[in-house]
């Protein structure tokens, strides 16, 4: 078998979890395992340009690793010492550390090292490296969220977000403006002025409009929907408005439910508005799948 | 108080750094596990969870899980593990107004009204009501959120009807001496409750047809009064109130004859439905009391008082200790006022005489005592619960607690106080996480004390942990859980630690068939002439019935046995939960070989026991896994129902079948049809030379997640075979 068959035959098997497989190929294959292991190390040009890839990849390569050392056979082990892949699995220790000393509260202590790894990643390139920095900062932000200093939770999320937007990370993208967003009710806790305490009602409402909604009391949830809708509107562009989508798109839903499918179509038309003018990418794709449910349904009931 | 429970070997065992280190530390921080030698990490974790300064069940749980590298997603729960988390979660605990934003930050994501059009595999995790899907191999990891009250089509074809059961007090009329029920309406016009014989003439002794009938289980908060201050009584009534208005609500949007559905992928209630409570609620008191005219105007009258119910009732009950404005909110609502006088509840202060007692009282006091646990059955277990822990503690509520698991009673949580953990469910997680266990536990107990005879008991009661308001009740209550079956569930974990001896099977070429990995592949046999055979050995589940004083313990768990009826040779393998009742299992397969060898024919001459333990808290006779190999012609793998179809297990016993015998499955837990004929699917067993399986028995046993490589592992070789 050669090189490039060999290792997607392994890889594949690796990534499906299916043992059976990767034992029989490695039982059949493993002086020639032993003899590809070293190029294999080099990840590819196509691999290395996506993140996620070039993690299964180190994935795979530590599996078979391990694998040939349990039974024995150091070698592909040794291959791996001090290269790249060592260095990953050194920050995803670290990174992993760093997470379970926050669960238990030592933020502090949690900070310190993450501290340590982003001066590391500060000065290192790559993909990879684009991959781990927002993680490294984005924990860093949340830490500084509990620790109170705010402006540097904000700051460090930021950079997160950032760096996730740079990468083209939807999911980064969509976790740190929620965290962003937390932030920002968090300070407005704090605060006096009308906007922000408007603000955190039409969120409190929003969210409970949720919950009746999850809860079946549909009548409920499209009462509290409305509280949160007169807030909306007196906010203008200020603090609470980014919500309207949400609030137009849990009406819509609440009335899909109630089995009024025009005004559901009305009400996510409006939350789909609301979401492109505030460039909310989660959002427009929510409700225009959501139009093309009742273009779906329409369809159906003629 | 017994102390080391595990064998000598143990001594030689070197923990090193971790010796010393306390399991809040080990929890926080494994790192110190990952220089303890492999092959004894087992055998490390079991010294290291007896060597702490409490020999109590839940202390040395707490320190097996600390110092278990293994332990999958679920590991064992234990009441110091729960305070542990407690103690964790006040540390990262953030102010409540951040904690709100925090929750309602999930809720205020955008929800899609169905699954995009597109197709592929998802994972999903249900967490509470809502149904979180995630697509599998997308690189990009985004979760969508569906409520089960409103299923994705999908799911709702597969649904099927699973209404909450009626009680059987829709069919008998039933009168159990000393047994009164109490009227939720009498509850609420008096506002708290009394002692049974301040209001004698108001508690009723029988049941009727078309009323519900609910079983208290509550912590006392005095010696003298359960509840002096009447706060379990507002939280009582204004909950069950609530849950009834919830009924109504259900009934009236899923429609009074619908059915409750179930998803039979998921496993998870779909649809539009309601607490057990309510279900219940609905089932046996508005089904046969209303008519959709009626239920109409419960409706319009539930409807108007959301504000009030929507928690539950919680925080009404709160500000309404003395029930004042409950009695006035039922006034305005006659139709529910007709519906709560058909709920009734048996709550021990309210319907059992009191000290100081008469001489008939104190018989009727006697004769209701010995009637708990069918009083129990009879109804909804309702358990009133303020703090887990605590609750848990009380020899009591722990009963009550047991028997409603055990029996497969209905229950549902009430808030029992008014604490800040309210909202958040807190309590009532930690109580479901750790009822999940405390059968397990209690078993492993009164099993240390019946079969293994290493403590009294008070020594159990105390080792587990329990307190009694009253002394003299104790020898009762060890009566009751003594009398309890052997759990029926099973909990499956990495962290389960596998001790005894695991059968191999030899092939007529001399070769050995074994377990690639715990995988259940193997079907039964449907084919004619192999029909499920009943033998009833249902007894072998209790002490009372299985475990005599005269009985020994065999240490070995391995025996061969004496030709006794010269017919094909027959080795039984158990599989058990731990070892006490592995133990128990064997002695009673021994002593009535008869039945099983008149069953198919066969003769029993080797037995072998092997425990999967998912709470190695209890005494250990053998604390080690060998594997030994079996020649038999026909294998019986006796288990539970529920472990019988357990990767564990099923792997075991398509290794057997791989070699050419059959393998019957016996059901202990089962009454009939219990013996089945398995057929093999040999994919996942592979056959290997006798030389090459290592028989030393490997000290402390195995963690189930390294079981078949630690077991067979040495055996592969890197080369074609």
């Amino acid at each position: 078998m050669k090189s490039t068959e060999l290792q997607q035959s392994l890889f594949t098997a690796i990534l499906q979890g299916n043992d059976l497989a990767l034992k029989d190929i490695c039982n059949k294959h493993a002086d020639a395992i032993l003899e590809y292991f070293p190029s294999w190390t080099q990840v590819p040009p196509a691999v290395a340009a996506n993140p996620q890839a070039v993690q299964a990849w180190v994935h795979c390569l530590q599996t078979l690793a391990t694998l040939f050392e349990s039974v024995g056979i150091p070698d592909l082990m040794k291959h791996l010492t001090g290269d790249l892949v060592n260095i990953c699995v050194r920050w995803q220790k670290t990174i992993a550390r760093a997470k379970g000393l926050a669960q238990h509260g030592q933020y502090a202590a949690s900070t310190e090292l993450l501290e340590g790894l982003a001066r590391e990643l500060d000065h290192a390139q790559g993909n990879i490296v684009d991959d781990y920095r927002p993680k490294v900062y984005g924990l860093l932000g949340m830490n500084a969220f509990h620790l109170g200093h705010d402006d540097d939770a904000q700051r460090l999320t930021n950079r997160a977000l950032e760096d996730c937007r740079r990468a083209g990370d939807a999911s980064g993208v969509r976790v740190y403006t929620e965290n962003l967003r937390v932030l920002a009710a968090a300070a407005a806790t704090r605060s006096t002025d009308e906007r922000d305490v408007r603000m955190l009602r039409i969120r409190a409402a929003i969210a409970r409009a949720q919950d009746l909604s999850d809860d079946a009391r549909f009548d409920q949830s499209n009462d509290a929907l409305d509280t949160a809708i007169a807030d909306i509107d007196a906010a203008g562009d200020g603090p609470g408005s980014e919500y309207a989508g949400k609030a137009y798109g849990l009406l819509g839903l609440n009335w899909l439910r109630l089995g009024d499918a025009a005004h559901a179509r009305a009400l996510t038309t409006k939350a789909l508005e609301y979401c492109r003018s505030r460039n909310d990418a989660d959002g427009v794709r929510t409700y225009a799948s959501n139009l093309a449910h009742l273009d779906r349904l329409e369809k159906l009931t003629g | 108080m017994v102390g080391f429970s595990i064998p000598l070997p143990f001594d030689e065992i070197d923990l090193g750094p971790v010796a010393s280190m306390a399991p809040e530390a080990l929890l926080t921080d494994p790192t110190p596990l990952a220089d303890l030698p492999t092959g004894v990490r087992a055998a490390a974790a079991l010294k290291y969870s007896r060597a702490g300064n409490s020999q109590t069940y839940d202390h040395i749980g707490l320190r097996l899980t600390a110092a278990n590298q293994a332990r999958g997603p679920v590991a064992l729960q234990t009441r110091d593990g729960v305070r542990l988390e407690r103690s964790r979660e006040r540390k990262v605990e953030v102010s409540d107004p951040i904690a709100a934003i925090l929750e309602e930050e999930q809720k205020l994501r955008h929800r899609l009204f169905d699954l995009p059009d597109d197709t592929g595999r998802f994972s999903y995790r249900v967490e509470g009501r809502l149904l979180q899907l995630q697509k599998v191999a997308e690189r990009d990891t985004e979760t969508w959120t569906f409520p089960l009250t409103a299923p994705l089509p999908l799911l709702q074809k597969q649904a099927v009807p699973s209404d909450a059961p009626r009680l059987f007090t829709q069919q008998y009329r039933i009168d159990v001496p000393g047994l009164f029920w109490l009227p939720l309406s009498t509850l609420i016009a008096c506002g708290r409750f009394r002692r049974y014989q301040d209001w004698r003439t108001d508690v009723r002794p029988d049941t009727r047809p078309g009323h519900f009938y609910g079983f208290v289980s509550h912590r006392w908060l005095s010696p003298a009064q359960p509840d002096p201050e009447g706060a379990q009584a507002a939280f009582l009534a204004w909950q069950m109130f609530a849950h009834l208005c919830d009924a109504v609500r259900i009934a009236r949007y899923r429609g009074l004859d619908q059915p409750r559905l179930r998803s039979l992928s998921l496993g998870f209630t779909v649809g539009i439905s309601g607490s057990d409570l309510s279900e219940s609620l609905l089932v046996n008191v508005l089904r046969p009391s209303l008519d959709e005219p009626l239920l109409a105007t419960a409706w319009t009258e539930a409807r108007g008082l959301q504000s009030l119910t929507e928690d539950k009732g919680v925080a009404a009950a709160t500000a309404d200790v003395g029930l004042a404005r409950l009695q006035s909110v039922i006034a305005d609502c006659p139709t529910l006022a007709r519906l709560v006088d058909r709920i009734h509840i048996w709550y021990d202060y309210a319907c059992m005489p009191q000290a100081p007692r008469t001489p008939d009282d104190d018989a009727l006091f006697r004769q209701g005592l010995q009637s708990l646990v069918p009083i129990q059955l009879l109804g909804h277990t309702i358990v009133l619960l303020d703090e887990t822990e605590d609750y848990l503690s009380r020899g009591w509520c722990t009963l009550e607690a047991l028997v409603a698991d055990a029996k497969a009673v209905s229950m549902e949580l009430l808030i029992g106080s008014a604490r800040k953990t309210a909202r958040d469910g807190k309590a009532e997680h930690y109580f479901v996480t750790l009822l999940g266990d405390r059968p397990h536990i209690v078993w492993r107990a009164v099993l240390d004390t019946e079969v293994f005879r290493v403590q009294t008991e008070a020594d159990c009661m105390e080792r587990l942990g329990l307190k009694f308001t009253d002394p003299r009740d104790l020898p009762f209550i060890y009566q009751q859980l003594r009398n309890l079956a052997a759990p029926r569930k099973i909990h499956v974990d990495n962290s389960e630690l596998v001790t005894g001896a695991y059968p191999v099977a030899q092939a007529a070429d001399g070769s050995l068939l074994v377990p690639m990995k715990n995988i259940r592949m193997i079907q039964e046999d449907a084919e004619e002439g192999d029909a499920a055979r009943s033998l009833d050995w249902t007894d072998a589940m209790r002490i009372a019935t299985a475990w005599t004083s005269v009985d020994a313990v065999v240490r070995e768990p391995y025996r061969q046995l004496p030709r006794h009826t010269g017919k094909r040779s027959c080795h039984v393998a158990v599989i058990a939960a731990c070892e006490g009742e592995a133990v128990l299992w064997s002695n009673w397969t021994i002593g009535h070989r008869n039945g099983l060898e008149t069953l198919l024919d066969v003769d029993l001459r080797s037995i072998s026991w092997m425990a999967t333990d998912i709470a190695p808290v209890g005494h250990f006779i053998c604390g080690t896994l060998q594997p030994v190999v079996v020649l038999a012609d026909a294998w019986v793998v006796i288990a539970t129902q529920a472990r019988q179809t357990s990767s564990l297990t099923a792997a075991l016993s398509a290794a057997a079948a791989a070699a050419g015998v059959p393998v019957w499955s016996l059901a202990l837990d089962a009454h009939s049809e219990n013996v089945k004929l398995l057929g093999a699917q040999t994919s996942s067993t592979r056959r290997i030379p006798a030389a090459d399986l290592h028989l030393a028995p490997r000290t402390g046993g195995v963690f189930r997640s390294a079981l078949i490589e630690r077991l067979f592992g040495e055996s592969q070789e890197l080369a074609d075979h």
